[in-house]
């Protein structure tokens, strides 16, 4: 059973509770969204 | 034992193992989880590097070393997520939230933690010296021994968006029938008479509950997305008022929303989301929730009215 198997279909329903603020961050961008990505740059983990 | 969180293409991480004893250190390659096995839950943790043939535990581990877990190969995600960056995010919280605890423990080293915020984790820990909690476990890779028992629900870290218009409700599941290459979140269910749901605003309480027949069992939050409705006002005991400010003053948090279950009068702590919403409970402020909210809003600014923003500057920026 995979996580996919599990999550369950909410199509066309508007969610309560969005969940915490930080959960919302855009995934599409890298930590560091430069063109010339290093290492340096990827201040993680507050 | 030093657990070194960071990711396989941090060469700086080489260099500075070889100027130590191997045996001594665990790396973590964040984004290689195929080569690591972890157990979080209520009496410690484990985790395996199965590459290293090493394994850390709660009795082993003397410190956390912050490198750079962090994922290079950037993945295309869809606008409605996909399961594998529900799975980075998850893991990224999980292990973000222990380093936050074993800061709070004073074991970071050099790189410090300037958060001391509760995640899934740290709460659940922290719950358990102030309320009832069922058994738990964060894992991957190993399916700990207490799942092989008793009835188990899964749930999620992040409610990160997982595709196809889904989203990670608690469901039970039979945990012998998990793949175990993904990171799970199990907690033993928890048969109880009602939900209750308790606003903590500044000190004061306001609880609410429905009872568990009235959507279906598991999750409330899909019966309140296609059926919004008022939960009606409960009185809290003594005993879960001082509970809850009790858990509050440790985790530091002035605002949150509580979810229990109650079973046989005494409350199971499930989670507090210390943004957490809560209009849905009294919209109309008919019992006096949102007076509650704006009364706590304004008293906090009147404080802050004294030193506003400007007033921190500098004085010779505050001249412009």
């Amino acid at each position: 059973m995979t996580p996919n198997d599990i999550a369950t279909s909410v199509s066309g329903l508007r969610p309560v509770e969005s969940g915490n603020v930080a959960a919302s961050t855009n995934f599409t961008q890298s930590p560091a969204p430069f063109g010339g990505f290093t290492m340096d740059d990827a201040n993680t983990w507050d | 034992m030093i657990f070194i969180a960071t990711c396989s293409q941090d060469t700086t991480t080489d260099i500075v193992m070889k100027e130590m004893d191997a045996h001594y250190l665990l790396r973590f390659n964040i984004d290689k989880p195929e080569n690591f096995a972890w157990d979080f839950h209520r009496d410690g943790f484990r985790i395996v590097g199965k590459s290293a043939g090493r394994e850390i535990t709660d009795k082993t581990l003397t410190s956390f070393y912050l490198r750079k877990p962090i994922y290079f190969d950037l993945i295309d995600v869809p606008k409605h997520g996909c399961v594998e960056n529900w799975c980075r995010e998850e893991t990224n919280e999980l292990f973000q939230d222990f380093y936050r605890e074993c800061q709070s423990r004073g074991l970071t080293v050099l790189v410090r933690s300037q958060s001391n915020r509760y995640g899934k984790l740290r709460q659940l820990l922290a719950a358990e010296k102030h309320f009832r909690v069922a058994p738990w476990h964060f894992f991957h890779g190993e399916m700990p021994d207490e799942l092989k028992r008793g009835r188990w629900v899964v749930k999620s870290l992040t409610g990160t968006p997982i595709g196809q218009d889904k989203v990670f409700l608690v469901k039970e599941v039979d945990p012998c029938k998990l793949d175990l290459s993904y990171p799970w979140f199990l907690q033993e269910k928890i048969d109880g008479e009602d939900e209750v749901t308790v606003v903590y605003i500044d000190g004061k309480t306001y609880a609410a509950n429905a009872p568990r027949n009235s959507f279906g069992g598991e999750d409330s939050r899909k019966s309140l997305m296609e059926n919004p409705h008022a939960w009606p006002r409960c009185p809290l005991a003594v005993k879960d008022e001082c509970a809850i400010r009790g858990f509050m003053n440790e985790t530091g948090y002035r605002f949150g929303r509580f979810d229990f279950i109650r079973k046989d009068g005494e409350l199971w702590f499930l989670e507090m989301n210390p943004n957490g919403q809560w209009a849905w409970l009294d919209e109309k402020n008919e019992n006096g929730l949102v007076t509650l909210i704006t009364d706590a809003i304004k008293a906090e600014d009147k404080a802050h009215r004294a030193r506003p923003y400007r007033q921190g500057l500098p004085p010779a920026s505050r001249a412009t």
